[in-house]
């Protein structure tokens, strides 16, 4: 196994993650919300790279996994801005984001930024804008006065926070109500029995994208994690055939 | 709180998810406990406890 690495960033922050050398586009995995690149995904992606020679790098954002820092201070502006300064650090070639949930939302927010440097975006059950449709209106009450929510939430520590903010930096940074102009291919992975994020946040994401080079491919039976072994199996495939890939 | 759970997993072969199913929590959970991002409730530890057949201060150490 490929050993965790740390890169220092701007303020003295250490961020972990694992590379792999290999041939372009790279492909860059970014995690859920409260997730690291631990996962079976991630790791799959990481597994297959590597096999394929294909440059790869895993990452935990500041707060998360094996980084330093708190999950408290954790908002998608912030670690949109860690994600750029890591990708341009590590990375030789330009890359091929793929992200899953909140990673879905994180993606669109760093190709905006660095779209020069992105060849094709693969969203996992891709999530933008979950602050606005993940809450209702008391707890979006709650979050604007200052509150910290706690839920229960299978997929991380129990109970689950959601930091003020966090919740105001989302919904500063929403994405779903305009133009995406962003012109790269597009492949979006999705579970029509997720309980978490409904399959129609990726038609609609589809939908916003000035991209037309968009695709979305739907499992029935899917949820929301999509880590079943005809998932993996489905995500590689998808990784191989993307655009621009030898 | 210094914990030995990546040791004693990696010592079965378990992965950070058959250990998550084992205690009946979310592999990111598992994480955050062996990363000290996440200290466990008390319940949780003696499940751990439990799966591993130790006492809780043979898993848990304080900084």
């Amino acid at each position: 196994m490929t050993q965790t690495r740390f890169h220092s960033l701007p303020d003295g922050r250490r961020m972990a993650y694992r590379y792999t050398p290999g041939s372009g586009p790279a492909l860059v995995f970014l995690p859920g919300y409260m997730s690291d690149m631990a996962g079976s995904k991630a790791t799959a992606v990481f597994d297959w790279a590597a096999a394929q020679g294909r440059e790869c790098l895993l990452l935990d954002y500041p707060g998360c996994g094996e980084s330093e820092g708190q999950f408290r201070d954790g908002t998608l502006s912030g670690w949109r801005g860690d994600v750029v300064c890591l990708l341009s650090s590590v990375c030789v070639h330009p890359a091929c984001l793929v992200g899953s949930s909140m990673g879905g939302w994180l993606m669109l927010l760093v190709a905006l930024e660095i779209p020069m440097k992105i060849k094709a975006l693969v969203g996992i059950a891709a999530a933008p804008d979950f602050t606005e449709w993940g809450f209702d209106d008391e707890q979006k009450v709650k979050l604007t006065a200052g509150e910290i929510l706690f839920e229960d939430n299978p997929y991380g520590p129990e109970p689950t926070p959601t930091y003020p903010a966090f919740w105001a930096d989302g919904q500063a940074n929403r994405l779903l109500e305009r133009e995406i102009p962003l012109d790269c291919a597009v492949r979006l992975l999705h579970g029509q029995a997720d309980p978490d994020v409904p399959w129609e946040v990726s038609l609609r994401l589809a939908k916003a994208l000035r991209s037309a080079d968009v695709q979305v491919q739907l499992v029935k039976d899917g949820d929301h994690r999509l880590s079943r072994e005809q998932d993996i199996a489905l995500l590689l495939n998808m990784l191989a055939a993307l655009p621009g890939v030898p | 709180m210094k914990n030995r759970l990546k040791v004693l997993r990696a010592e079965r072969n378990w992965s950070q998810q058959d250990l998550a199913d084992r205690l009946g929590v979310s592999r990111q959970s598992v994480n955050a406990i062996e990363t000290g991002k996440y200290d466990p409730s008390l319940p949780l530890a003696f499940r751990i406890a439990d799966l591993f057949e130790l006492n809780i201060e043979e898993i848990f150490q304080r900084d």
